[in-house]
């Protein structure tokens, strides 16, 4: 990093102040630079803006109806009375080019007057909704009980959507703009008074320290922003689900939005975030516990299956009970790989059909997936290249690892388990067990805002298991997890009326 | 190194349970019945009591050195500051050699089982090189990682492998006890000095005191890390009393294993190859603190950073590792670092203790005056 700042420093382009005509000549150069010049009165008003950015209804029923039938009735008219005639929220007036420039470059007009021509108001006539999609349901963290909005790509209604539920003076919203070229909005949000200050501070200055041309969504601040850039695992939760935020902003974390993303970065992160799904907490808390720990299991079963499978049958054979070793003889007699290639073959089949079935139109991919699933597999087994039950342990691993409600996770999930794979290939089950090890040492180096990855397991604090493993009742999970500092430890004020049963009395 | 920066480093009290039960749970446990049982039959549950008691009075030492000699200060320090710079630094690079050597043991030791058990045709070198470059990755984390790794060490083998021991009660003599005492004083006491081996390595706080935060007060936690490393041993010499008789026990060199031979499960036979595997959670906790107390020492001597001299460690003990090939120099090596342990223990802890207290009194008499 300091090598390439040390090479690019000079060639970083100068900040050049230029002067309004200078900005209005470059600007004319775009096609869709509109130029509008109209004479009422005493007074010549021209106005600038995009036509791409601008709503066109906006700029004729507010702005343009208003000027030309109010202007003419004062004598004398300042620019700063603007505002008195035409009824758009927030009209600024500078002579700052650097704002017009930003301004004009957002969807805002600039208004003009012939008699002092340094002197702009800037009138906001962004067309927000147009061109984006108007649907918000989260299609892909998707749960049958609770809410089904979602965030969509425009940031306005995502930070709408969260004022709505937290009712609260205390959320915050710090804007900051992002990208030479993008410019994108980003809004770190937070509810002050319980989030850690100094999360926050390092929040806001890992942000703010980012350098970046275009931001397209907030995955890609999700890495920028990450401690150790180098890992599979992602550093923080990112989800289109606006309980799921909530959820986190509550619990004492921040959430980061990006405009033109339908995704939310909260942070800092644990490991077992990335496992709870927001139907944990609609579910009774006994069916929400198990679903977790269901969870828990799919992903350990995903990462574990094949390489065990590998290193049973490659070295330690001696493990099969003589039950078990008839169906699987049975079963790979035929097949004239070693098992590390079987399972190799198998998995990278799994992966080419999700892959497939990702980039595919989802009508396609529903035919995909059955014509590879069912097809594939069945003749492979006929073709004895692979075994039948190692089809089973695959099929069986790819599933558990669709369990994991984050996106992001489940790829980890799934990128995991190829270098165990060859662990086990080289080192049979004592390699398992090394990776294993890499593995948890690798977690417990993780960090995330500077919180560590793993706990509360390392380090270790026992309070805060009520709402990891298992989704303990809502009596238990009063207080904020400690590994996230809040403030404010007590979420809300518990009732202590229990019910006395008349063997207590 | 500024105090408030260095917070950063230090590790809860609660975790020198993990460090020093890690420690001391290695490769012994697996094989210590038999040379117990050569020295006090089926009396060896007495000794272990008699070990792990002296091991508490040694770790009560240890903690009184270090308040005796004021906050902050690790071992490499303590003994300058006692015997001068030249005798000090001597101790000091002896006490390094040792956990070097310490370290070297439980590697090879262990390397032996698996190429007995699982892999006889594999080289000693490519289990030594991943496990030297998984240490590297360990301790270029820093101390916290490392009792990271001990709480590790502690969780999924107390999960996967001590259940497995409990399966062959099935067929367990309970009169195999009897009678009690059987054995003389003298005898007892010399299991208790034959089981040094197994209570090794807790010494390593000698090292490590410094990164723990209120580190007087971590020493209920290393008690009772000492207290649950007894319990597993009374456990395990429990088991194999019962199961194997005296002279049955003479013929099988790690009783431990062969007992987790025992346990059947409709979907798993041999369970010794999970527990062989499982026991890396084991044996690399030892391995990462020894290799971390070297390079802390080393740091604190001769100001090289522990960065910089990790790989020359790791591949000293790389190169360590490839020498012993027989089991009788494994034995010799084994034999030796447990007399030198036996030694460190017994003669340079208490003395240290004895030589800190006394200069102490004399030091607040002098002030007094």
């Amino acid at each position: 990093m300091s090598i390439f700042s040390l090479l690019f420093k000079s060639n970083k382009p100068k900040q050049e102040t230029k002067t309004l005509q200078q900005l209005l000549d470059m600007l004319k150069q775009s096609s869709d630079f509109a130029n509008v010049q109209i004479q009422t009165g005493n007074y010549h008003v021209s106005i600038f803006y995009f036509d791409s950015l601008v709503d066109p209804k906006l700029l004729q029923q507010q702005v343009l109806c208003h000027l030309q039938q109010e202007l003419p009735k004062y004598t004398s008219f300042s620019i700063e009375n603007l505002q008195q005639i035409i009824p758009i929220q927030r009209i600024e007036v500078t002579q700052d080019v650097a704002t017009i420039e930003t301004k004009l470059l957002k969807g805002f007009a600039m208004i003009r007057f012939a008699d002092i021509p340094d002197c702009c108001a800037l009138v906001n006539l962004a067309s927000e909704n147009l061109g984006l999609r108007q649907n918000n349901e989260s299609e892909n963290e998707f749960s049958v009980v609770g809410p089904k909005v979602g965030f969509v790509e425009n940031i306005g209604t995502n930070l709408h959507l969260l004022r709505r539920q937290i009712v609260t003076p205390n959320l915050i919203f710090r804007e900051l703009t992002l990208g030479t070229v993008s410019r994108t909005k980003i809004v770190i949000a937070y509810i002050e008074g319980v989030v850690n200050e100094q999360t926050l501070e390092t929040v806001l200055q890992r942000v703010s320290e980012i350098e970046f041309d275009i931001v397209f969504d907030a995955s890609l601040l999700d890495q920028l922003l990450a401690d150790n850039s180098s890992s599979p695992f992602p550093p923080f939760v990112s989800t289109e689900r606006v309980d799921k935020a909530i959820y986190a902003l509550v619990e004492g974390q921040v959430a980061i939005f990006a405009d033109g993303s339908p995704y939310v970065i909260t942070g800092p992160s644990t490991l077992f975030d990335f496992f709870t799904s927001p139907e944990d907490y609609y579910l009774p808390w006994i069916l929400g516990s198990f679903f977790r720990m269901i969870r828990m299991f799919g992903v350990m079963f995903s990462v574990l299956a094949s390489p065990i499978y590998v290193a049973v049958l490659t070295y330690h054979y001696e493990m099969i009970p003589k039950d078990l070793l008839g169906p699987i003889i049975f079963s790979r007699s035929n097949v004239p790989f070693p098992p590390i290639l079987e399972v190799l073959f198998l998995e990278i089949t799994i992966e080419l059909l999700r892959e497939a079935g990702a980039r595919l139109p989802t009508k396609v991919a529903q035919t995909l997936g059955i014509v590879g699933g069912i097809v594939i597999g069945q003749a492979s087994v006929e073709a004895a290249l692979t075994s039948n039950i190692l089809l089973i342990i695959v099929a069986l691993g790819a599933l558990a690892s669709f369990t994991t409600p984050i996106y992001k996770m489940s790829n980890t999930i799934r990128f995991i388990r190829f270098p165990i794979i060859l662990f086990a290939g080289f080192w049979g089950g004592l390699g398992i067990a090394f990776a294993i090890c890499l593995l948890l040492i690798h977690l417990g180096k993780l960090q995330s805002f500077g919180n560590p990855y793993l706990v509360p397991l390392y380090p270790f604090r026992a309070k805060d298991f009520a709402d990891s493993l298992i989704r303990s009742p809502y009596q238990m999970t009063v207080k904020r997890p400690s590994y996230l500092r809040p403030r404010l430890l007590w979420r809300y004020n518990p009732k202590k009326a229990k019910q006395k049963k008349d063997i207590d009395e | 190194m500024k105090q408030g920066n260095r917070e950063r480093f230090l590790v809860s009290p609660f975790f020198v349970f993990f460090t020093i039960h890690g420690a001391q749970l290695g490769v012994g446990v697996l094989s210590f019945q038999r040379r117990l049982n050569e020295i006090v039959g089926h009396d060896g549950w007495i000794s272990i009591i008699i070990a792990g008691l002296a091991v508490h009075v040694l770790i009560w030492m240890v903690y009184k050195i270090f308040q005796a000699s004021g906050e902050g200060k690790d071992i490499v320090r303590v003994n300058i500051e006692c015997f001068g710079k030249w005798i000090g630094n001597l101790l000091n690079a002896g006490l390094l050699v040792y956990f070097l050597s310490f370290a070297l043991v439980v590697l090879r030791t262990y390397i032996e089982i698996i190429q007995v058990w699982v892999f006889p045709l594999m080289g000693t070198w490519q289990f030594s090189l991943i496990f030297l470059l998984l240490t590297y990755y360990t301790v270029s984390g820093g101390f916290r990682i490392v009792v990271g790794l001990c709480v590790w060490g502690f969780i999924v083998p107390l999960l996967t492998i001590f259940p497995m021991l409990f399966f062959s009660l099935e067929y367990a003599h309970y009169r195999n006890f009897l009678p009690v005492f059987d054995h003389s004083i003298v005898d007892i006491l010399k299991g208790a000095k034959g089981v040094t081996f197994e209570y090794l390595g807790f010494e390593m706080i000698l090292m490590y005191y410094s990164f723990v935060k209120n580190a007087p007060q971590s020493q209920r936690w290393a008690q009772w890390g000492t207290a649950f490393t007894t319990l597993l041993y009374l456990i395990v010499i429990f088991i194999s009393t019962v199961f194997y008789n005296e002279e049955q026990i003479k013929h099988v060199i790690w009783p431990t294993l062969t007992l987790a031979k025992i346990p059947e499960i409709p979907f798993i036979e041999r369970v010794e190859y999970i527990i062989i595997s499982t026991y890396v959670f084991v044996i690399f906790p030892i391995i990462c603190l020894a290799v971390w107390a070297v390079t802390g020492g080393l740091k604190q001597m001769t100001s090289l950073k522990q960065r910089k001299s990790l790989p020359i460690i790791l591949a000293i003990l790389f190169a360590a590792s490839l020498f012993f090939n027989k089991r009788e120099e494994i034995a010799l090596l084994d034999q030796i670092v447990s007399t030198t342990g036996f030694y460190v223990l017994i003669i340079y802890i208490p003395s240290l203790y004895v030589f800190v207290s006394v200069k102490k009194r004399f030091q607040s008499k002098a002030s007094m005056q």
